[in-house]
C-alpha cells in the first residue's frame, strides 16, 4: 500500500500521470496535507535532480567549446615535421641484401677465372657497403654487369650494386639508366620497397642538384 | 563532433535539441553559446567599470545559460515570452550587476549600482535569489552515489516506470533482479529525502 502510494506520488512528480487518474490524485493532495507533504518532498527532490542533470550538461559543453583546438600552424607544422623525418629518411644511405656469389654451390671446386669472379663480386659488395670508395666499386660491377660468364641472377644483383655505387658517386643519371634497366627484371630486388623508394628520390634529387 | 544542428540554428531548434536530451541537448548548448557568446559579452564589458573582478563575462554567459536551460525544462519559459537573445541579456544583465554590487564597496554600491538594481526585471531577479537557494540540494544530490543517481533521474526526470527502469539496469549488468532495483530505489530516495527534509525544516 506505502509503495503505491510512493509510485503514485513519483508518477505524478514527474509527470506520469494523466487525465482523470491526476484529477484523482490531486483532490486526495487537496484533503490529506501529509501525503501533499510528500508530494512537495518529491518535487524539490525532483528539480534539484534536474537542476544537478543542467549543471553537469552545461560543465560538458563548456569543457567541449574550451577544449584546446588545433591551429592551423599546429597542423601545418606537424605536417613538416612529419615530412622533414621522411626526406630525411630518404636521403639516408642505401642498405641492401645482395646474394651471396654461391655459382656453382659451396662444394664445387671453381676454376681460376670464376674463383677471380667471385673475388670481384665480394670486393664490390663491400666496398658498395661501406660505400667509401665508389669509383673502384663500379670499375668492378660494370665488369661483372655485363661478363656473360656470370649467370643472370649475379648480373643483376650486380646492376643494383651499381645504382648504389653511382648514387654515392654523386652519379645520378648513370644511377637512373642502370636503375631502368634492372627494375623490370624478375631476378628478386635485393631491396625492399622502402629502398626502392630511396633510390627514386636520391635520383630524383641527385638530377637536380 | 558533428553538429547535427545547422550552423545557425534557430532559437526554436535549440530548444528542442534542449528538451530532447541526450547527444541533441550537448549539441543545442555548444550551438547556444556559438550563437550568442559574442553579443552577450559585448553587451557585459558595455556594463563593465573597467575593475577586474574574479568572475568573467564568460562566466557569467555560462551561469546564464544554466538559468535558461532550467527554466526551459521547467516549462517556465517559451519563445513566446521573448527571443533567446532577449532573454539571455536579460539574465546576463541581472547576473552581472547582481555581482559587481556584492562586489563593490558600501559607498559604490550606493552611488553607482542600486539604480540599476532598481531596474532589474522582477522575474528574473526572484529567479536568481531562487537559484541561490538550490545551491545545497544540487549539492545533496551530487553527494548520491552513480546507481542511485542514475535510478532517480530515470524515474523522477525521465518518468519511466520502475518496471522500465529494472529492464535498463538489469539488461546493461547494474542489477540482477527486478526487486533488487526496486530495493536500491527505495533505499535511495528515503537517504535523500531525509538529507532534504532535514535541511528544509
Amino acid at each position: 500500500m506505502i509503495d503505491m502510494l510512493q509510485n503514485q506520488i513519483e508518477d505524478y512528480v514527474a509527470g506520469g500521470m494523466k487525465g482523470k487518474e491526476k484529477q484523482a490524485f490531486e483532490e486526495q493532495i487537496k484533503g490529506n496535507p501529509t501525503l501533499q507533504q510528500q508530494v512537495e518532498e518529491v518535487k524539490l527532490l525532483r528539480e534539484a535532480l534536474l537542476r544537478a542533470q543542467v549543471r553537469a550538461n552545461i560543465a560538458n559543453a563548456r569543457n567541449y567549446i574550451n577544449r584546446p583546438k588545433r591551429s592551423l600552424a599546429y597542423v601545418l607544422g606537424s605536417f613538416s615535421a612529419a615530412a622533414a623525418v621522411v626526406f630525411f629518411l630518404l636521403s639516408t644511405a642505401v642498405t641492401f641484401s645482395p646474394k651471396k656469389f654461391n655459382y656453382r654451390g659451396d662444394d664445387v671446386p671453381s676454376s681460376v677465372a670464376t674463383q677471380t669472379r667471385v673475388n670481384d663480386y665480394q670486393k664490390a659488395t663491400e666496398l658498395v657497403e661501406k660505400g667509401d670508395n665508389p669509383v673502384e666499386a663500379i670499375k668492378i660491377l660494370e665488369r661483372l654487369k655485363n661478363n656473360e660468364n656470370v649467370s643472370k641472377n649475379y648480373q643483376n644483383e650486380s646492376k643494383w650494386m651499381l645504382v648504389v655505387a653511382y648514387l654515392q658517386a654523386g652519379e645520378a643519371e648513370k644511377a637512373e639508366k642502370v636503375f631502368d634497366e634492372v627494375k623490370w627484371e624478375d631476378t628478386g630486388r635485393p631491396f625492399s620497397v622502402w629502398e626502392i623508394t630511396k633510390i627514386n628520390w636520391q635520383i630524383f634529387w641527385g638530377k637536380i642538384f | 563532433m558533428i553538429l547535427s544542428l545547422s550552423k545557425h540554428p534557430s532559437d526554436e531548434a535549440i530548444v528542442e535539441g534542449i528538451l530532447a536530451g541526450g547527444r541533441k541537448e550537448h549539441e543545442a548548448l555548444v550551438a547556444l553559446y556559438k550563437k550568442f557568446h559574442v553579443s552577450l559579452e559585448r553587451f557585459i564589458i558595455h556594463r563593465s567599470t573597467g575593475r577586474d573582478y574574479a568572475k568573467q563575462p564568460e562566466d557569467i554567459i555560462w551561469e546564464a545559460i544554466e538559468a535558461f536551460v532550467v527554466n526551459i525544462k521547467k516549462g517556465t519559459f517559451t519563445l513566446k515570452d521573448a527571443t533567446l537573445e532577449t532573454y539571455l541579456k536579460s539574465i546576463c544583465k541581472n547576473l552581472w550587476f547582481r555581482y559587481i554590487s556584492q562586489e563593490a564597496s558600501r559607498e559604490e554600491r550606493q552611488n553607482r549600482y542600486m539604480a540599476e538594481w532598481d531596474k532589474l526585471e522582477d522575474d528574473v531577479s526572484d529567479m536568481l535569489i531562487e537559484k541561490e537557494n538550490w545551491e545545497h540540494y544540487i549539492s545533496l544530490v551530487n553527494k548520491l552515489g552513480k546507481n542511485c543517481r542514475q535510478i532517480l533521474d530515470m524515474r523522477l526526470i525521465e518518468g519511466l516506470s520502475m518496471q522500465e527502469i529494472s529492464q535498463k539496469l538489469i539488461a546493461n549488468g547494474t542489477f540482477e533482479n527486478d526487486q533488487t532495483v526496486r530495493n536500491a530505489k527505495s533505499k535511495c530516495l528515503k537517504k535523500i529525502l531525509e538529507l532534504i527534509t532535514s535541511n528544509h525544516q
